[in-house]
């Protein structure tokens, strides 16, 4: 195991060389240079031992086994309390044994060894070696030292290379320096395999004390080590003092000392290092840094050390390691609170530094280059994204994996079945062989190749075409426009009150304003933009998490999977719901969003069968969060993801007790359900406090929608107006097809378990959606029914699972993957719902949303004029006298995105809507002088206006004809200014004192479960 | 695309970068068709799977197919319809015409029976008041009031606002009109701006501030673009006049929509005709209700002379007009009467003299008119030298008319579609307020019901169970006059206010 060492010349140096001129190489072949030759003086050795009797016999057998004999060898031992006290006694190795107590520090252990070798007779020109109860030497270890001491006599300090124990083959340490973020950098990469790429003799700035040897002399002239740094960190606080009284300390590769590092790795727990390593780490580092920098570095390192702690606790808190975000944080305060100290260390060393005399200070070269920690802050992130994107393998690969580990520890088969099993795997799906070949092409050649993928990117690309409308403004139906940027949206979000309506309004803002905001804010402050992306993308993004699903959901129900193709016909099928459901021509935005989350919801769901706990956890988080955004735009989605959770529980709970008793089982579901509450909190607590729970029951959208009913259901249709045009009647019974696909599909025995699932999911969706159908939203404008248009997505998945899980299981069964006979008409059949689908998107059967904008009754300048003051409110009156009249109120930039909801929930004031209904009713002079204490600038009659309402509105005193684009369209101002304090100011500062706590413990949780939601990534420790 | 990793996946199995638990470096060990039968069902592991899997297979679909039958949401509504408040009248106005250049014609005031009397103001033209607080009685007239060559303006206020009747009859030409109150859509057919007979549309403004009216003129193949008739302002308390026959000289028949974009305007139209070698015969065209598709016009008066009917159709597609005659028995379709092709947005004119002749003789005393579409028509006869305008009338429960001098009778005819005959009551007032004369007629639907109002009476009114539309007819001499006998505004109708959707 000891390294040759080939017969070299050293080169001796010159009297004349000047000390800092680098160490000859040891190894270079000289025929004509003198033998090389040990250094003068006798070597005395202090081995500190503390509770570490797993390793000493094997340190004190390679003592013993040393080719050069040290002169004496002080053991010291701390107050074990196991027998390494009695072995060093034991030992003939050791020649004096002291016992200290075991609050003794490693500092103190060494000073009274040396004084125990002082007490000897050891004179300054000799040496001192360290060793650590855990470092066993190599047999040649001291020779070589001595030899490279000899060799170059102005060394002071010597080192070993330090190899892993017990590996015995991976390099440690070849001498140490730290970084200025006080990291510990030895140059070498994790668990490097010693193959001689290192063995040169170098200057470093610092050893491990593990195997150090130090001339007695520089020892005495530096004190030492510090009593300050109990632990860890005397190495470098030692070397670096070295350096800075100019002394020298060069690793020597030749000689070698294989280290545990068992106070690094926590194996070894000592009062001194407690239960937090890191900690007591850290602080050494800082302490250090602190200490032996220049007095000009002093205020940067001070202040960038402050900096840099924060944000590796931020490090630390993102791969899930709150330990030691906190262990951070504490030695930093530790070393900051007592600054005292710090000062006093440095005076000691100014102090020896003077005693010292002049020598050049040699640290700067020998510290770490400044762009070290930026490059570890790299790796850090590559690591983070590398393992975020990383494709693992998925839950069912992993199911059946763990089953057949399973079986081959229960029956002991062997590779060899194993070997069997996999190839019978390889050879019945011989597309594997084909991707397999055509895997070796290049990535442009595979897709020009593949017919599924052309085929998918024409349904994208047909898909894009199909919403042209919403590459731009687009509002209509139920889509009311976007305001003019995010930050409308913000502080619809933000604030507890709002100035909509006619007395303004207390009632929260609906809760996919923030994640339009969040969305918006990324797409550079564009709330149009943001609309856009969601409308134009809900497609895309629907058809690839539906691939994604389908894929891992096709494996879970059969071995064999399902044919690619197939995959992207069910997928295509799914993700064109948004169109043929009438979802986007409606403008019913809460619908598409969805439509287009609900397969990675689901995906993530999938994680719950998963077998890791860990794992299953990450599903639990994955899938609240994703609940949690549906949530947002539709809040019944919600309840029927309580109703699948309970009847999931329920179901598991029946067939497997003991399988569910596991909190790994039953946890991550309940905490996908609980998550949304926590991330809606603002809108949730706001609207039961503001008197409005009914909200919960409404889709995003401005009212009325309309709800899905029976037939709806079945075809696949969210309600509303049916589909006009040529298409229309294959458009409206286009949903039919998946449904009957799904009832086929429970004839194939294979995978009937997989399709009776689904069918079982589609029950109690259908159960939800019938309790919610029976629920009646009274909002006093209008009644409307509770949203249960998510019913539509979650039964289409359904049903398209079931006919993917079907026609595998049939394929599967026919041995006869993708060739099957029912495979193709499945596929085919989903591929024609496909095709017909976006077809009648592109063609715009399926419904546009109209344009709002065009229809606007008020005019021009009076937005304007509203815009710049809230108070200057439009009074819109539709209506006549016979039929009656309903007013609106229009404020700011009239009703944008997420306002309408708002408008529609709160109740304006008894007294300010007696004023209006005064003015409108019967028209008097006193009526419209109360107008502007309401805060109401313009009121409008829109075409066709009635012209007795006109009529008397034109006979009162106050207000004046205004302009209108429109000859039908009546419109007045009221002369006198709108009042500035007329819209009332909130009374109750305790609502707004909620609502911005709740916004704190959104933002919080949103962290928090983002954080969680990151990818599994073992601790590096 | 995702897909085609699908297979390099499983076998990178063993590469799998993260260091989690060691994995097999062999390649994915999967349980394949020979060793086990492959089975996706999640956490169980129930001995015999044939059994539960098939009955649910066929239980679930069912169930769920039941399930789906059971959702039935309703669809959203908004607040509905809500018909508009009765109060009462704060103050009303009603604007009697300008007086025909012929001769003068001074205004009657009087009032409806039912209601308290009061004090009413008559304001002539430019703002001055005629007469100050003139106490009309209940049931009773006041005149006559001389406005001469100026619109007069009616008004009352308070408890003296129901109920407000107005007149302006000639003196000695047998004209007449009611004084209408202002209205935001008024209707006039059988307009003429020819040489022989022109007419004259005035619009009156009583209020305050300035209005803005639109005039739109219907032709005999459409509607005629005049621009002087469109957007015409009549300042505060003035008028404007638009001689059709100096604006759009033209020999058809005109139908005019005069409809109020801004302010109050009382609209009303004078026709006059002057025949070759005959003396120059105004005659007041009645303002009509709006287009109906059953219209009845009552006030057929006999004598020798052509009568003509003229059809508007306002509407945007053609239609066609079924003409019946209103006999005491009920409506008769006049032989040699064939069906009306009105265009859309024109006017067709028909002479009816000799199909009406026989029926009028027989005692036939209005036209029914039934279409397709809402129209408007109006019934002229130059019966012996003398302008008579028949229009039609909304059948109402009540009614109220003024009197001019002369031997009056009411005509009443019913809705043909009506299901029993209606029994109306006429009663005759004379200036007090006092009844002269009542009497009870039945008018069977499409029928026609005929009472004679006795000398000295001012005022009618009629009082049916069933709704009928009435017309007074007024001879005098060798003229008649044709009024209609409509409701007398009692009430004021508030709207409905509620908040609306966003």
């Amino acid at each position: 195991m000891a390294d040759t060492l080939e017969p070299a010349a050293s080169a001796a140096p010159d009297a004349e060389t000047p000390r800092g001129r680098p160490s000859a190489l040891l190894g270079e072949v000289s025929p004509d240079a003198p033998a090389p030759s040990l250094a003068p003086g006798r070597v005395g050795v202090v081995l500190v031992s503390h509770d570490g009797a797993r390793w000493l016999p094997t340190v004190l057998d390679g003592l013993a086994s040393q080719r050069l004999t040290p002169w004496r060898v002080v053991g010291v031992d701390t107050g074990s309390r196991d027998d390494s006290a009695d072995l060093l006694d034991a030992s003939p190795a050791v020649h004096e044994v002291v016992r200290l107590r075991s609050d003794v520090a490693y500092p103190a252990a060494v000073a009274a060894g040396y004084d125990a070798l002082r007490a000897q007779g050891l004179t300054e020109q000799d040496w001192v070696w360290l060793l650590h109860d855990d470092s066993t030497p190599d047999a040649a270890a001291l020779e070589q030292l001595l030899l490279a001491a000899g060799a170059d006599p102005g060394v002071d300090l010597l080192g070993p290379k330090l190899r892993e124990w017990p590996s015995l083959r991976r390099l440690l340490e070849l001498g140490v320096t730290i970084s200025g973020t006080g990291r510990r950098e030895t140059g070498l990469e994790r668990g490097e395999y010693d193959q001689g790429q290192h063995d040169d003799l170098h200057d470093v700035l610092a050893v491990n004390t593990a195997g150090l040897l130090v001339r007695s002399e520089a020892w005495q002239a530096l004190g030492g080590l510090d009593e300050r740094l109990p632990v860890f960190g005397n190495d470098l606080d030692l070397g670096w003092r070295a350096a800075a009284a100019g002394r020298r300390t060069v690793v020597v590769p030749a000689a070698v000392v294989f280290h545990a590092e068992a106070a690094h790795r926590g194996v070894r727990r000592t009062p001194l290092t407690g239960r937090h390593t890191h900690y007591a780490e850290r602080r050494a580092a800082l302490y250090t840094l602190l200490v032996n920098a220049s007095a000009r570095s002093l205020p940067f390192r001070v202040l960038r050390l402050a900096l840099g702690t924060l944000v590796r606790m931020v490090g630390f808190l993102l791969v899930r390691a709150p330990g030691e975000a906190l262990d951070e944080l504490a030695a930093l305060v530790a070393v900051y609170r007592r600054p005292g100290e710090v000062r006093a260390a440095r005076r000691d060393r100014a102090a020896r530094r003077d005693a010292a005399g002049e020598r050049p200070d040699r640290s700067g070269d020998l510290l770490a280059p400044a762009w070290v920690p930026y490059r570890h802050g790299l790796d850090a992130l590559g690591d983070l994204a590398s393992a975020a994107t990383q494709q693992a393998a998925d839950v069912a690969e992993r199911r059946r994996d763990e089953r057949a580990a399973e079986q081959a520890a229960r029956t002991g088969t062997g590779r060899r079945n194993r070997n069997q099993a996999s190839a019978a795997v390889l050879g019945a799906t011989d597309e594997d062989d084909d991707a397999a070949a055509v895997a070796e092409r290049g990535p442009v050649a595979r897709f020009l190749a593949s017919p599924v993928a052309l085929a998918v990117t024409a349904l994208v690309l047909v898909a894009l075409v199909g919403a042209r409308a919403a590459f731009g403004p687009v509002a209509g139906g139920a889509l009311a426009p976007a305001p003019s940027g995010a930050g409308a949206w913000w502080g619809l979000h933000l604030a507890p009150w709002h100035p909509l309506g006619l007395s303004g309004s207390d009632v929260p803002a609906p809760p996919y304003v923030v994640v339009m905001a969040l969305l918006a804010t990324l797409l550079l402050g564009s709330a149009t933009a943001a609309v856009s992306t969601v409308l134009v993308l809900a497609v895309p993004v629907g058809l690839w998490g539906a691939w994604r699903f389908l894929r891992v959901a096709a494996r879970l129900a059969d071995p064999g999977g399902a044919p690619r193709w197939l995959l992207a016909a069910a997928s295509g099928a799914y993700a064109l719901l948004p169109a043929t459901s009438g979802a986007w021509g409606q403008g019913r935005l809460g619908v598409v969003v969805v439509t287009a989350l609900l397969p990675w919801l689901a995906h993530a769901a999938l994680g719950f069968l998963d077998p890791e706990p860990d794992r299953r956890r990450r599903a639990g988080w994955r899938t609240g969060l994703l609940l949690s955004v549906c949530a947002a735009f539709v809040p019944t989605t919600w309840l029927f993801a309580l109703a699948l959770v309970v009847v999931v529980l329920v179901v598991g709970f029946v067939l497997s007790p003991r399988g569910m008793r596991a909190r790994s089982a039953w946890g991550p579901l309940l905490v996908s359900v609980a998550v949304a509450p926590l991330l809606l909190s603002p809108s949730l607590v706001g609207l039961l406090l503001a008197g409005a729970p009914e909200g919960l029951l409404l889709e995003a959208g401005r009212p009325p929608v309309a709800a899905p009913g029976a037939l709806d259901l079945l075809t696949g249709r969210v309600g509303g107006p049916d589909p006009s045009g040529v298409l229309s009647p294959v458009l409206t019974w286009l949903g039919v097809v998946p449904v009957v696909l799904a009832l086929l599909a429970l004839a194939v025995r294979r995978t009937r378990g997989a399709v009776v699932t689904c069918w079982a999911v589609a029950l109690v969706i259908v159960a939800v959606a019938a309790g919610l159908a029976a629920v009646r939203v009274d909002l006093g404008v209008a009644v409307l029914p509770a949203a249960s248009s998510p019913a539509v997505p979650l039964l289409l998945g359904a049903a398209v699972t079931a006919a993917v899980a079907g026609a595998a299981g049939a394929s599967g069964a026919a041995r006869r993957p993708g060739r099957g006979g029912v495979g193709l008409v499945v596929g085919a059949a989903l591929a024609l719902v496909a095709v017909v689908g976006a077809a009648g998107f592109v063609l715009g059967a399926t419904g546009q949303p109209g344009d709002l904008a065009a229809d606007d009754p008020v005019p021009a300048y009076m937005t304007q004029s509203a815009e710049r003051a809230d108070e200057r409110g439009v009074l819109v009156a539709t209506g006549g006298l016979d039929e009656g009249l309903s007013y609106v109120v229009r404020r700011g930039d009239g009703t944008t995105l997420g306002e309408a909801e708002i408008e529609v929930l709160s109740e304006p004031a008894a007294a300010d809507a007696a004023v209006v209904t005064d003015l409108l009713a019967t028209p008097t002079d006193a009526a419209v002088e109360a107008l502007p204490g309401v805060g109401l600038a313009y009121v409008v009659l829109p075409a066709p206006a009635d012209g007795r309402v006109a009529a008397g509105l034109d006979a009162v005193d106050g207000l004046v004809q205004a302009g209108a684009e429109d000859r039908a369209t009546r419109a007045w101002e009221v002369t006198a200014e709108p009042d500035p304090a007329a819209l009332g100011t909130p009374d109750g500062a305790w609502t707004a004192w909620v609502h911005a706590l709740l916004l704190v413990v959104q933002l919080v949780a949103l962290l928090v479960v983002a954080v969680l939601c990151g990818p599994s990534r073992r601790s590096t420790r | 695309m995702s897909g085609k990793r699908a297979a390099p996946r499983r076998r990178r199995l063993g590469r799998d970068r993260t260091p989690a638990a060691p994995r097999p470096e062999a390649p994915t060990p999967v349980g394949g068709p020979t060793p086990e039968p492959a089975r996706p069902a999640p956490r169980t592991a129930t001995p015999s799977r044939r059994g539960p899997a098939t009955l649910l297979a066929v239980v679930l679909p069912v169930a769920t197919l039941a399930a789906g039958l059971l959702v039935a949401p309703d669809a959203p509504e908004e607040a509905p319809a809500a018909a508009p408040a009765a109060t009462t009248l704060a103050e009303q106005t009603l604007v009697c015409p300008p007086p025909p250049a012929s001769g003068a014609a001074p205004v009657v005031v009087g009032r409806e029976p039912a209601g308290d009397g009061g004090a009413v103001s008559v304001t002539g033209l430019g703002g001055e008041p005629v007469e100050e607080d003139l106490d009309v009685p209940a049931g009773g007239a006041v005149g006559p009031v001389l406005v001469p060559g100026a619109p007069a303006a009616l008004s009352a206020e308070g408890d003296a606002a129901a109920g407000l009747l107005g007149g302006r009859f000639g003196e000695e030409a047998v004209t007449g009109t009611a004084c209408e109150p202002t209205a935001a859509d008024q209707w006039f057919t059988g307009l003429s701006a020819g040489p022989e007979r022109s007419s004259v549309v005035e619009l009156v403004n009583p209020a305050a501030g300035d209005a803005v009216a639109d005039v739109t003129l219907l032709g005999p193949d459409g509607p005629l673009d005049v621009p002087d008739v469109e957007g015409v302002t009549v300042p505060a308390g003035e008028r404007v006049s638009l001689d059709l026959g100096a604006l759009t000289p033209t020999a058809d028949d005109l139908a005019a929509r005069v409809e109020v974009v801004r302010g109050r305007v009382a609209a009303s139209v004078l026709d006059t005709a002057t025949p070759i070698g005959g003396t120059e015969v105004s005659e007041w065209l009645p303002r009509q209700s709006a287009p109906a598709t059953t219209s009845l016009l009552p006030g057929l008066v006999g004598g020798e002379g052509p009568r003509t009917l003229v059809v508007a159709n306002p509407g945007a597609a053609d239609t066609q007009v079924e003409v019946d005659v209103v006999t005491p028995t009920g409506a008769v379709r006049p032989t040699g009467v064939r069906t009306l092709q009105v265009p859309a947005g024109g006017v067709e004119t028909v002479g009816l003299s000799e199909q009406l002749a026989a029926q009028v003789d027989q005692g036939a005393g209005g036209v029914l008119l039934r279409s397709a579409d809402p129209v408007t028509a109006t019934l002229r006869g130059e019966v012996r030298g003398d302008l008579t305008y028949a229009v039609p009338v909304d059948p109402a429960t009540t009614g109220a008319a003024l009197l001019p001098a002369g031997e009056s009778r009411v005509l009443l005819t019913a809705d043909p579609d009506a299901g029993s005959p209606s029994t109306a009551t006429v009663t005759a007032r004379d200036a007090d307020g006092e009844e002269v004369a009542s009497e009870e007629v039945e008018v069977v639907p499409g029928g026609l019901g005929e009472v004679a109002v006795p000398e000295g009476a001012v005022a009618v009114s009629v009082v049916s169970d069933g709704e009928v539309a009435a017309a007074v007819v007024v001879l005098r001499g060798e003229g008649n006059v044709v009024l209609p006998v409509r409701p007398a505004v009692t009430e004021a109708l508030v709207a409905q206010v509620r908040p609306g959707l966003p």
